[in-house]
């Protein structure tokens, strides 16, 4: 037992005092913030509107467009074949063209001309401001006074209430989904990452013929299993200083937005009012959810995920002779992960399916389904199903892989087949 | 201190080691030879534990083997390496606490060794950043480091330069007066006659030929002679037969083959009639030579 802590504690320190790791734990959180942000940016940056030039003849609907979020209406009384020269070179705008003699009970032959066609949202913004106001001009044509229809316009938004024993909670589906979705990213990410740091140590040590030296010391299981939570602690120890840095990094960000927002506020009153708003909401979703909980079900499922995979990427390490050889090998290995992450991507949007729940229960794909599932607060006794069953599976793979294990780093020469390394289980040393 | 019982050990039924029987006694420098594929490495896996035997007994200080007695036992591999991203000193310390050292003497003895082979400013150089020459003495410390009683040195010369080489050599010599056991895997001969007491050898997976070394040489003399003279040789009585003759400017020299029942005195009371001698030795064969033939008459058996 002392054995596999010293084993334990060369793994763990040498990648900790290396430079790699001192960069990606600084580059990762950077990256993660990024992914936070740069949607929040770029669609910060898409507030220049594209313009519409309306040439109303009939003169219905002069002013009485609402202006949208990526949408302007100017309204011009020029001449048609003028108007169509000054735009013919500029792509941000376009001109709508309505008849004179324009029917509100038979709304047809509006015309858009530009030099790029409308995307379809702001085509649907188009359509439906001229919807709404041609039923408001013909609800007061038939005598409805103004103040009345001032008085239907009204704005939903859905509160989301869900059973639970406590009551009903509210939650916020945009938030759990955005939620399950990155952490089941990150899952898929992060067994990839440490499960071949496994192998690389592996064919570092089988490469390097250090290994008939360290088991002529350790049993094979000593140094495969002090190799897998050596590297564990190195993940753990990762992930604290991301979270750490990530949030620092996160507080800065949202700081930054908000002292931009007040800086607006001088200028453009309207927008400013949304600022603290927006970061407000996201803060309001992500309360909602139970976050003490995912995190540690994150950690519980990583290091699940992680015992489970990493046993099988130590297996194929130690059936090669150099990293090179490892590619064809690992493909088995990366397939399950990758169905998960996949089969994560239609889970999102259906949490409660059969199929969320069989690929949320099955070892090889529950790290990274669940990860999706989670923020939906699935019944509490399918995540213990999924935990438990999670654990006997590493359980298996270990047992699998330490077999294969003893056998392969003993063994130089020709890559293996999956025929013979399927042998070596049984090989009796 | 080391004896090893009929042991056997197949691989998908072909037979690796074939009923092997051998003692190794305690402060003795014994060799392990055969030529490639004989079974030495696998017999050596064995005494590690790396691997178990199918049917036979290892004992080890008259017990039977454990575990635990690794600890007690240094390995150098023939195909060695050493982690090249650590430091030279960390690497030294972390294998000897592989063998049971506390951290504590595992640091001593690291300096211990660093000290004797003069190469205390590589304490805190990463392994890749030494030469090969270096790397080969750190192999050879991590090796010993832990003062283990019983050393196995497969192929210990090979790839070291001379230097290297003799330093290892009377570092082996030293610990072996010490009390160390050594069993020396190798084809070399010249090292075999130069270190080993008590050898066995392995052909096809089965012992050949076990014993002293000067017993091994006197079971495997040829009955010749060579006789450097002067004049002219004649005949030989007695059914000898004259194998090879050289002559040069002031001498003659033949080696001739005596039968069984001739001694050196009846021949040399013939020939003292014909020529003038000056010298006969008996010509005894090296190593190499009964190496490859045992082998040979291995085979034609």
């Amino acid at each position: 037992m002392n054995k596999i802590s010293h084993i334990i504690s060369r793994e763990f320190l040498t990648r900790v005092k290396s430079k790699q790791f001192l960069i990606s734990t600084f580059l990762g959180p950077i990256f993660m913030s990024l992914i936070i942000f740069v949607p929040v940016l770029i669609s910060k940056n898409s507030d220049n509107k594209q313009q519409i030039l309306v040439l109303d003849s009939s003169g219905i609907f002069e002013n009485k467009l609402k202006n949208g979020n990526q949408i302007e209406f100017i309204f011009s009384q020029d001449d048609l074949e003028l108007l169509k020269d000054s735009i013919k070179n500029d792509e941000e705008t376009g001109l709508l063209v309505i008849p004179k003699d324009f029917d509100i009970q038979n709304p047809k032959e509006i015309t858009y001309i530009g030099s790029n066609a409308l995307s379809m949202q702001a085509m649907n913004y188009v359509e439906s401001s001229f919807e709404k106001e041609i039923t408001n001009l013909r609800l007061k044509k038939s005598g409805v006074n103004q103040s009345f229809l001032d008085s239907l316009k009204t704005k939903v938004t859905i509160n989301t209430l869900k059973f639970s024993e406590s009551g009903e909670q509210s939650s916020n589906t945009g938030a759990a989904s955005a939620v399950g979705y990155i952490g089941s990213i990150l899952m898929y990410i992060f067994i990839i990452l440490f499960g071949t740091m496994v192998m690389r140590g592996v064919v570092e040590e089988k490469s390097n013929r250090i290994i008939e030296i360290i088991i002529s010391s350790v049993k094979p299981f000593e140094l495969m299993m002090g190799k897998i939570i050596g590297i564990a602690c190195v993940g753990l120890l990762q992930f604290a200083l991301w979270i750490g840095i990530t949030t620092v990094l996160y507080s800065v960000g949202i700081n930054f937005f908000d002292m931009q927002g007040a800086a607006t506020t001088q200028q453009v009153s309207d927008v400013a009012a949304n600022q603290p708003q927006l970061t407000g909401e996201i803060m309001n979703a992500i309360s909602t959810l139970n976050l003490p909980y995912l995190i540690g079900m994150f950690f519980f499922y990583f290091i699940g995920g992680y015992l489970l995979y990493s046993a099988l990427f130590a297996a194929i390490g130690s059936a090669v002779d150099s990293e090179s050889d490892t590619q064809q090998l690992v493909f088995p290995v990366t397939v399950p992960l990758l169905i998960g992450f996949m089969v994560s991507q239609i889970v999102v949007q259906n949490p409660n399916s059969d199929m969320a729940f069989w690929f949320s229960i099955i070892p090889l794909f529950s790290p990274v389904v669940m990860m999706v599932r989670l923020p939906f607060d699935p019944p509490i006794w399918q995540v213990a199903l999924s935990a438990g069953l999670l654990i006997l599976g590493f359980i298996g793979t270990v047992w699998i892989s330490a077999r294969i294990y003893r056998v392969g780093i003993l063994i130089y020469g020709k890559k293996p087949t999956f025929k013979e390394i399927y042998k070596w289980m049984f090989y009796k040393l | 201190m080391l004896s090893i019982q009929s042991v056997c050990k197949e691989y998908s039924t072909k037979k690796i080691l074939d009923n092997i029987t051998f003692e190794v006694a305690q402060g003795d420098i014994f060799g392990l030879l055969g030529p490639n594929g004989a079974g030495k490495t696998t017999l050596i896996r064995i005494i590690n534990q790396i691997i178990y035997p199918d049917s036979g007994k290892i004992y080890f200080n008259d017990k039977p083997i454990k575990q635990n007695d690794v600890a007690k036992m240094g390995y150098l591999p023939e195909e060695r390496g050493l982690y090249k991203k650590m430091k030279a000193s960390d690497l030294a310390i972390y294998l000897a606490k592989l063998k049971g050292l506390s951290s504590k003497d595992a640091f001593n003895e690291a300096k211990y060794w660093f000290e004797k082979f003069e190469i205390q400013t590589w304490w805190d150089l990463k392994v890749e950043e030494l030469s090969k020459g270096m790397q080969q003495k750190l192999q050879f410390i991590v090796t010993v480091i832990h003062k283990p009683e019983f050393v196995i040195l497969d192929e210990p010369f090979s790839g070291f330069d001379p230097l290297n080489a003799a330093m290892i050599k009377n570092e082996v010599l030293e610990l072996n007066r010490k009390g160390t056991t050594f069993m020396l895997s190798t084809h070399r001969m010249e090292t075999v006659e130069e270190l080993c007491k008590n050898i066995v050898m392995l052909y096809n997976s089965k012992p050949v030929l076990n014993g002293s070394i000067s017993d091994i040489r006197k079971q495997n003399r040829t009955n010749e002679y060579t006789i450097t003279y002067t004049g002219n040789m004649p005949e030989l009585p007695y059914g000898c037969q004259i194998i090879s003759f050289k002559e040069d400017d002031e001498m003659k020299s033949s080696t001739i083959s005596l039968t069984d029942n001739i001694t050196t005195n009846s021949i040399l009371a013939y020939l003292i009639n014909h020529i003038e001698i000056h010298s006969l030795h008996e010509k005894t064969p090296t190593f190499n030579d009964i190496f490859i033939k045992t082998i040979k008459d291995t085979i034609h058996e």
